[in-house]
């Protein structure tokens, strides 16, 4: 049971850093990379949506496996960040969905 | 009914079915996120129902997307520039909102009863997770209807 919660642990922050890699990466996109106007766009050839969901879960999986090895370390002070953590990962998403879609 | 015209109408049921399942998903993530104020309260079932609609929605969103992307997309955005922004809100707010429910069921499905302060941190952080998640659905599936009112396909 150890183990598992330790995974739940990293499955979360996981899940966070993917939520807070995706928010990030479309803030640096709407500030230092302008899309074309969409009204003279025929078709895009690529979709970001699928590109910047990818990127997220390739960094979500990645902070699973440094979590996993950092709460067996040290599992109280590791748990007894979630919740910032949680928060922190709502608010910057929310602050970048609705201010820099 | 011509082969497009059929697909059209395919991709406008799965439209509404999506719609559907976020509003569900919405009601179903409220849930977890009030009955688990209570740190020592279970709702495990309710937690994954939850967090396994949020999911189905949103892979049936991304499913849709591509088409979306080729003729509705534009569209949008030349009959109203704030509806084409509000998807992207929509979307955007979307990701986060799935991320988050799979955190708190991550969490709480590895719940214990212990009162220690470690247990007690996991089981704020679920409860955080739920709040913000189901707050985050509500906003998108509004949106979604907003948009979907506006133009569709």
């Amino acid at each position: 049971m150890s183990r598992l919660r330790t995974f739940a642990a990293a499955l979360a922050v996981g899940a966070c850093t993917a939520a807070v890699v995706y928010a990030t990466s479309r803030a640096i996109q709407v500030w230092l990379f302008t899309d074309p106007d969409p009204r003279t766009m025929a078709a895009p050839t690529r979709i970001a949506f699928f590109w910047r969901a990818w990127v997220a879960f390739y960094a979500g999986t990645l902070a699973t496996l440094g979590a996993y090895a950092l709460r067996s370390r040290s599992p109280e002070a590791f748990d007894r960040w979630l919740p910032t953590l949680i928060v922190l990962t709502a608010a910057w998403t929310t602050l970048q969905g609705l201010v820099l879609p | 009914m011509s082969a497009s015209a059929s697909a059209v109408e395919t991709l406008r049921l799965l439209e509404r079915v999506h719609g559907h399942l976020g509003w569900l998903a919405a009601a179903a993530l409220l849930h977890p996120a009030i009955v688990l104020r209570n740190p020592r309260r279970r709702a495990r079932l309710s937690a994954s129902l939850a967090t396994v609609t949020a999911t189905l929605s949103g892979g049936l969103g991304a499913f849709i997307y591509p088409d979306y992307s080729r003729t509705l997309r534009r569209a949008i955005y030349v009959a109203s520039t704030r509806h084409g922004l509000l998807f992207e809100r929509k979307e955007h707010l979307a990701f986060a909102a799935i991320a988050l429910a799979w955190a708190g069921c991550a969490l709480h499905l590895t719940a214990t009863r212990e009162q220690d302060p470690s247990a007690l941190a996991r089981a704020r952080a679920a409860h955080l997770a739920f709040v913000a998640s189901a707050a985050l659905t509500t906003l998108v599936a509004a949106f979604g209807t907003v948009i979907a009112s506006f133009r569709s396909f």
